[in-house]
């Protein structure tokens, strides 16, 4: 926990133009859209969009962050100390994919706030127990599907490179827009294998108060389990490669 | 076909700065990502207002996306002189500022002309947005003279990018302002006056309703909003004729040329 | 003779947090026609602001600056044309473009006609003897043929005034004689180069005249010969002499920078200043802690009189 403070006072680098866009402005981008479409047509229920573009601002800064985090490291030649450090790489990566999504609260936070006193939404959170509660669920599914993207682009430059390439697609896959119950069968089998699809299931169900809120959460729970047990084991064997190599293009 | 001169300025540039290089790069980011951000819009829209709308939307963003490839990759061309260092090389000659930034500006045009027709063609293969037959001279037309008032603005920021090493944020902000204010997801009416009159003075906007109304999704007079179009797009350039200038010279005087990242 | 930079009260002040910084504080100098004119100083000392100013990329806070006869604040314009700068190290090229490739890009921002081109590349890349790799991509350069491009490209508008900002720096030996070897040429065509460097010896053996700068400030202008000369009160001597006791010779303070080297104990080669210029006496002074084999006064290099004058210098 020391470490995760620590991490996001020295390592989150609000300095960086693309994390300021993120973080603050593409929410107040996407409410306003909704907003004005909204007056098209009436009868629009803006909670979920108001989510929606709390999750799309979430997730783009897990994205870029996420992806980033490490390979700047690499570029700045302090993995090497990392790996000397008695801290273990898993832990390093871990933190700062938790790190990352705990700052990617703060654009859901403005969202809500951006929503409820600039456009005059209504947010209709029913019960804001079991909404924190999914909230911390969905910070640990993004954590977790975080921690993923670090070690693919920490695996393969080449990858980096398509980030931006699987920005929307996500959010398309996971629900946010369009329930993934109606999705055809191969992409809801992929959605399903998501840890995010199910954070953000859990947070969508809990605002309705959804009879299947408390069952979304534990899959959750456990497909990021799932996942951060995978992760632990390949980094486990990245830091073996490391040491005997010397360097990450090996991998 | 543009004959390619191998040692041509332009070609040179292309080869030297400009991010997309491989054709597989090509594929993903001028066919695959625009693809995507339509369908994001598209669904965004269409699950906020319904499928009706889809059209509507995605057309908006085909223009939009062009836009954006137009001025995303103009700044960056700016900002790769400054990490290889010559930016003051290309400024210390005795070519004008403006013509150099003028003639770097050919690569992102033939770039926003290459995603504007496979944003027109990936709209009629996917999205079903066919054309009404007989429209193709005026849709031409109206392609030029959106990729001449977007790079006209564009050289606001290629200007702006003289004197700031990271103009990032400031790009990202007008896109979003674009996304929002040029009508590229609802019509300009629905903004409340004064907003609208804003919506009014950027380009795109118009260039969007007069391609709604080519496609018979809205019914504007095409040749008037064409004509607006091609005149706010000289008011800025006349704007960034003068911008370069002072922008040079404060760059100068600050030794913002060289200032490398 | 003519001159070609004329400087006069030239400042150049940064605004830093902490307040103005000047980088430049009141400097004057002339440059003539033909002249290898050196900058010297450490790192910080303007020399690199100075040139910005001259090559017209930089205005200057206060004073006036004059290249060609021309103001370097409102006729850049006309300077532009006549003149061209290298600065040292990897930066300033395109590494996805071929060396050719290069030269034809500045070739157009240089107005050359493109029927005239090729022709001219091809000169120019024989002369700083890169014809060989002229087709591979720059990226693949070594340092030392990064800076011989470097020089390529700075003769395509075949300027009277070249402006050179350490273009040795971390080059090996050979690539440096080879860039010394071109900057001489270049001199013998007549053209007027501004060096700056930190290779003593370098500038000793390239430039007319030189200038020490340091802390924004010239500390003193001349020819070579008189630069040494105004260190002629030192005196310096050389000797190799066997020495029982170093630590006593270590600790013996009428000795200013003594350089000691061993050679084979107990044989050691010294190297230093005193208050004397009287050989006798100081050899027999020096006598006094081992055998001397030989001792002679030295001759005052650039270097010393650089390490004396830059002495106060943090
Ligand atoms: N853009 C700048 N902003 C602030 N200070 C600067 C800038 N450029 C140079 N300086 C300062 O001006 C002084 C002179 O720098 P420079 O001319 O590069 O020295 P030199 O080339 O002799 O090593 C240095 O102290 C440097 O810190
Ligand atoms: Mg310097």
């Amino acid at each position: 926990m020391f470490l995760l403070i620590r991490e996001i006072k020295y390592f989150t680098n609000f300095n960086n133009k693309m994390y300021q866009f993120l973080l603050f402005f593409q929410p107040l981008m996407i409410l306003s859209i909704v907003y004005f479409l909204k007056q098209v047509r009436g009868d629009i229920n803006s909670d979920k969009f108001v989510l929606a573009s709390a999750l799309i601002s979430m997730w783009s800064y897990v994205l870029y962050s996420s992806g980033s985090a490490l390979i700047s490291q690499k570029w700045n030649d302090t993995l090497k100390l990392l790996i000397a450090a008695p801290v273990s790489l898993f832990a390093v990566i871990l933190t700062k994919a938790l790190s990352n999504s705990v700052i990617a609260l703060i654009s859901m936070i403005l969202s809500f706030i951006y929503a409820r006193f600039i456009f005059q939404f209504n947010i209709g959170i029913a019960n804001y127990g079991y909404f924190l509660l999914s909230i911390v669920v969905l910070i640990f599914s993004l954590s977790v599907v975080g921690l993923i993207l670090a070690i693919v682009f920490v695996a393969s430059q080449n990858v980096f490179d398509f980030q931006n390439l699987i920005l929307t697609p996500m959010i398309l896959l996971c629900g946010v827009f369009i329930p993934v119950e109606q999705f055809p069968v191969v992409l809801k089998l992929i959605a399903y294998l998501i840890p995010m699809t199910w954070g953000i299931k859990s947070v969508q169900d809990t605002l309705v108060l959804s009879p299947f809120m408390f069952s979304s959460m534990a899959v959750s729970i456990v497909v990021s389990l799932i996942y951060l047990f995978l992760a632990y084991f390949i980094v486990k064997k990245i830091e073996v490669v490391l040491r005997k190599t010397g360097s990450l293009g090996a991998i | 076909m543009i004959l390619i001169n191998k040692y041509g300025f332009t070609n040179l540039s292309y080869k030297a700065i400009y991010s997309f290089q491989t054709i597989r790069l090509f594929i993903f980011f001028r066919i695959v990502d625009p693809f995507m951000h339509y369908v994001f819009f598209a669904t965004l829209a269409s699950s906020l207002v319904g499928s009706d709308y889809l059209k509507y939307v995605v057309i908006g963003n085909i223009a939009y996306y062009t836009c954006q490839t137009i001025m995303i990759n103009y700044m960056n061309m700016f900002r790769m002189e400054r990490r290889y260092g010559t930016l003051e090389l290309n400024i210390a000659s005795p070519t004008p500022t403006l013509l150099i930034i003028l003639r770097k500006g050919i690569v992102p045009l033939l770039d926003g002309l290459f995603v504007f027709i496979v944003g027109l063609i990936i709209g009629a293969i996917l999205f079903d947005i066919t054309m009404p037959s007989g429209n193709l001279d005026i849709l031409l037309l109206l392609i030029i003279i959106t990729l001449f008032s977007v790079i006209c603005f564009s050289l606001l920021f290629a200007s702006v990018s003289l004197l700031f090493s990271n103009a990032n944020l400031f790009l990202n902000l007008s896109m979003a302002f674009f996304q929002v204010f040029c009508g590229v997801n609802f019509s300009v009416t629905l903004l409340p006056e004064p907003l609208e009159i804003l919506a009014r003075m950027l380009p795109l906007t118009h260039s969007i309703e007069a391609l709604r109304s080519i496609y018979n999704l809205e019914n504007y007079e095409v040749y008037h909003l064409l004509g607006k179009e091609i005149l706010i797009g000289v008011c800025y350039l006349i704007v960034s004729v003068f911008l370069v200038s002072v922008m040079e010279k404060l760059a100068r005087k600050n030794g913002a040329l060289l200032k490398n990242i | 003779m003519e001159k070609i930079i004329e400087v006069k009260g030239l400042s150049r002040a940064y605004k830093l947090k902490t307040g103005l910084k000047y980088a430049l504080d009141d400097i004057s100098f002339d440059v003539k026609k033909g002249e290898v004119f050196g900058l010297l100083g450490p790192n910080g000392a303007g020399k690199t602001t100075t040139i910005k100013i001259l090559t017209t990329l930089l205005l200057p806070t206060a004073g006036e600056a004059r290249v060609l006869g021309y103001d370097v604040v409102s006729e850049s314009h006309m300077i532009r044309n006549r003149i061209n700068f290298v600065y040292g190290g990897e930066r300033g090229v395109y590494g996805r473009l071929t060396a050719k490739e290069y030269m034809h890009y500045f070739c157009t921002l240089y107005k050359i006609k493109n029927k005239d081109q090729a022709a001219l590349i091809k000169d120019l890349l024989n002369l700083v003897k890169l014809q060989d790799a002229e087709n591979q991509k720059i990226h693949t350069y070594s340092k030392g043929m990064i800076q011989r491009l470097h020089i390529a490209r700075c003769l395509i508008n075949d300027p009277e005034l070249l402006f050179l900002d350490e273009p040795t720096i971390g080059l090996d030996p050979i690539g440096a004689k080879l860039l010394r070897d071109i900057v001489r040429d270049l001199s013998s065509k007549g053209i007027t180069i501004i060096l700056t460097t930190h290779y003593m010896q370098e500038a000793d053996e390239l430039c007319d005249r030189i200038a020490f700068i340091k802390g924004g400030k010239i500390s003193l202008i001349g020819d070579p010969d008189f630069i040494k000369q105004s260190c002629n009160h030192l005196n310096l001597y050389e000797a190799t002499m066997s020495i029982y006791d170093i630590e006593k010779l270590k600790e013996n303070n009428s000795f200013n920078k003594l350089e000691i080297e061993v050679i084979k104990e107990p044989y050691y080669s010294l190297n230093f200043e005193v208050n004397e210029n009287d050989l006798e006496k100081v050899s027999a002074y020096l006598s006094t802690f081992g055998d001397i084999l030989k001792i002679s006064k030295r001759n005052i290099s650039l270097e010393d009189a650089y390490i004396y004058h830059m002495k106060d210098v943090g």
